[in-house]
């Protein structure tokens, strides 16, 4: 029985490695890659852009922004699945725009192969 | 069985059992996790010396209790207790799975991530049969005696 105890132990281990293998991957490159959420302007708008570059696949992607200045503005986008080279992207007109921006939050949702839920956060001062 | 060779046995095979569940929960899970994630786990998972050292004794004392107890329905008890008393180790080491660390990439930004899955798989290789095996040994050897 303590036998069995200890090959079951072997397994899970291996499993263990098996199952951490794409949040290592991905932790990876995270480290060492260009992903990044970029902003652009093009024509009459401004493009919020998450840009992916990992070689693990993410699943439920949700990008979200928010704007806070004279009035508050949220937009999202979603996707279901983004692999290496995938963009996300939300398009925010200039006319809707608050005035006397203050401060602006990012978040980003994903799930790391469709089994680790990941939020990486940010919130930026505007001239801070 | 002389008493002196029947706890030569007890104190070897109490103090093995202790040393792999100590070693198993305490130091390789945690050391995985650790390792395996880097920079994001650094901050969170760094199990002390004290700490260590106070597990080490605590499973070994429980694997001495076991040992010694071994026949009785005792033995299997403390032997699942032993298991889930490791799990909870290895939650505690891992912030209760959700890791929050921040880090600086082109700015300081928060990064939350769940590790409920490998929780999950530690409960199912390593504590359900850690708590269900020794009753089945218990059991099975009664049936047969």
């Amino acid at each position: 029985m303590r036998g069995l105890q200890a090959a079951i132990t072997v397994v899970g281990l291996l499993f263990l490695l098996g199952v951490s293998y794409p949040l290592v991957t991905f932790v990876v490159d995270l480290m060492n890659s260009s992903s990044g959420v970029y902003l652009r302007q093009e024509g009459q708008s401004i493009l919020v852009d998450f840009d992916y570059r990992g070689r693990v696949k993410l699943r439920n992607v949700r990008l979200e922004i928010t704007l806070i200045g004279s009035k508050q503005v949220s937009r999202e986008a979603k996707a279901d699945e983004m692999v290496e080279g995938s963009h996300l992207t939300i398009r925010l007109p200039v006319n809707e725009l608050p005035s006397h921006l203050k401060r602006v939050r990012m978040k980003l949702y994903a799930e790391i192969g469709g089994i680790f839920p990941l939020s990486i956060s940010r919130e930026v001062e505007v001239g801070s | 069985m002389s008493w002196k060779e029947r706890l030569t046995d007890v104190l070897a095979e109490g103090i093995l059992w202790g040393v792999y569940y100590w070693l198993l929960f305490a130091v390789i899970i945690p050391l995985m996790v650790n390792r395996l994630l880097g920079e994001i786990a650094s901050e969170v998972i760094v199990p002390e010396t004290g700490e260590l050292t106070g597990l080490i004794f605590l499973f070994m004392g429980l694997s001495l209790a076991a040992t010694a107890l071994r026949g009785t329905i005792y033995s299997p008890l403390i032997g699942a207790l032993e298991s889930i008393l490791g799990f909870a180790v290895v939650v505690y080491f891992l912030d209760g799975g959700i890791v929050s660390v921040s880090l600086d990439y082109g700015g300081p930004i928060s990064v939350t991530l769940d590790l409920s899955p490998i929780l999950m798989e530690v409960f199912l290789f390593f504590t359900l049969p850690g708590v269900v095996l020794p009753f089945v040994e218990y059991f099975l050897k009664r049936s047969g005696g």
